[in-house]
């Protein structure tokens, strides 16, 4: 899920930091893992290439303008969970545990958090919202195929016909044929 | 934006709102009425101008509101400018889009298959279409006209009007889908000037398809229920 990312570890505890490096390049084997006691250390181009940065919670608080702005790309790490991370939408990880919980952890929030967009915009969740529509699926079936809430495949129609400008079943049919998301007869 | 209104010169009005040009081929009006007002004009085609201004209106104000509840005579009006949209649309809207869309295809279709699928949901939409013209035509203008002339309870138009105006609704929606995708997701190779002629030539399609809607909803189905209420409070 990390191939050919490049990730960002801030921790002011070294060794806390050298860790997580460590264990997310064994486990998700990404282009690059580089380790940073603050933001204020991160050079244009390492910010720039920044696919995901893992940042420990107190430098997530005195750091908040910068993180903010990134926040689609933020996971706060720490041993408690972080009351407000709840509220703001923020993924949390606790690393106060063992190695098969904290992987996966790592996994649902990587699946969770760390959207995958196509060119037009759409995540990973609602390009497979839109290939279910497309293939004939209601909106409770696709709830069911998905396991999750009909209002969730509501708002996710909702926000593909926002980013796409499409407004029927069959415009979804078609871009979703056009861009190889399911099979074309004929 | 002001109304239009019947002290208007006609031409000024087109001048104004070239779209209005087709509007007024429907009516049976022909090129070349000078400096006349659209009052001078209706009365020499022996057309009813309070209606002709409603449609107009219509046309060119998308939240206007026609002060106009229709006289028996007005609806057959209607009803007659409502068959001239549909027969325009069969005759020559359908057939121009499928013109450009034809060439575009004999042209670039091998290049980019993509178009193959433009080209599918453009027979999907004209299928539609056609039923839906067909339909108007045979069974919900007669019915109307019969109501009208008649008085007779023959039709059930406030139980047809919601699936139509779905069915209507959906049609110039799924145009302006097609549109959208051959605007900004038709990649690869295409004749850009065919691209461009099918584009415009589906838009008037899906804005005369609008205004259709907008007439059957404005003032053709209010009429028809005040003219079922009227018979049912007689009864």
């Amino acid at each position: 899920m990390l191939k050919n990312k490049h990730i960002i570890v801030l921790s002011t505890h070294p060794l806390e930091g050298r860790g997580l490096q460590s264990f997310l390049c064994d486990e998700y084997h990404p282009e690059k893992v580089v380790v940073h006691a603050s933001p204020q250390t991160i050079n244009d181009t390492e910010n720039s290439q920044c696919d995901l940065f893992f940042v420990s919670a107190d430098l997530f608080v005195l750091f908040y303008d910068f993180f903010l702005l990134r926040k689609n790309k933020v996971i706060i790490f720490g041993t408690t969970l972080w009351n407000d991370s709840q509220s703001v939408m923020l993924s949390f990880l606790n690393i106060m545990t063992n190695e098969e919980s904290l992987k996966a952890q790592i996994d649902e929030l990587l699946s969770n958090t760390f959207h995958h967009e196509n060119s037009d915009g759409l995540t990973s969740r609602e390009l497979e919202v839109l290939t279910l529509v497309a293939q004939g699926l209601l909106n409770k079936e696709i709830a069911d195929a998905l396991n999750i809430s009909l209002h969730t495949v509501i708002s996710h129609r909702k926000n593909i016909a926002a980013k796409l400008g499409i407004k029927t079943v069959a415009g979804f049919t078609m871009y979703a044929a056009m861009n190889g998301l399911i099979a074309v007869n004929g | 934006m002001a109304l239009i209104t019947t002290d208007m010169k006609l031409s000024e009005v087109i001048l104004q709102h070239y779209v209005l040009m087709p509007v007024i081929r429907r009516f049976g009006i022909h090129l070349g009425f000078g400096e006349k007002t659209i009052l001078k004009i209706c009365q020499e085609n022996n057309l009813d101008a309070d209606l002709m201004v409603s449609i107009l209106n219509l046309y060119v104000h998308p939240t206007y509101t026609p002060d106009l509840t229709l006289s028996a005579q007005q609806l057959v009006a209607t009803v007659s400018y409502l068959k001239q949209t549909n027969a325009l649309i069969h005759e020559s809207q359908l057939p121009n889009v499928e013109r450009h869309l034809q060439a575009l295809m004999h042209y670039s279709f091998a290049k980019n298959k993509a178009l193959g699928l433009i080209n599918n949901f453009f027979t999907e939409i004209k299928t539609e279409l056609q039923q839906r013209i067909e339909k108007d035509n045979d069974e919900r203008f007669p019915s109307i006209l019969a109501f009208a002339a008649s008085a007779s309870p023959v039709i059930h138009e406030t139980h047809q009007e919601p699936s139509l105006r779905e069915q209507q609704e959906s049609l110039d929606e799924k145009i302006f889908d097609l549109r959208s995708l051959l605007m900004k997701y038709l990649t690869g190779e295409a004749d850009e000037n065919l691209c461009y002629a099918v584009f415009f030539a589906l838009y008037t399609l899906e804005n005369d398809i609008r205004q259709y809607n907008n007439v059957c909803q404005s003032l053709l189905t209010p009429a028809v229920k005040a003219m079922i209420k009227q018979h049912n409070a007689q009864k």
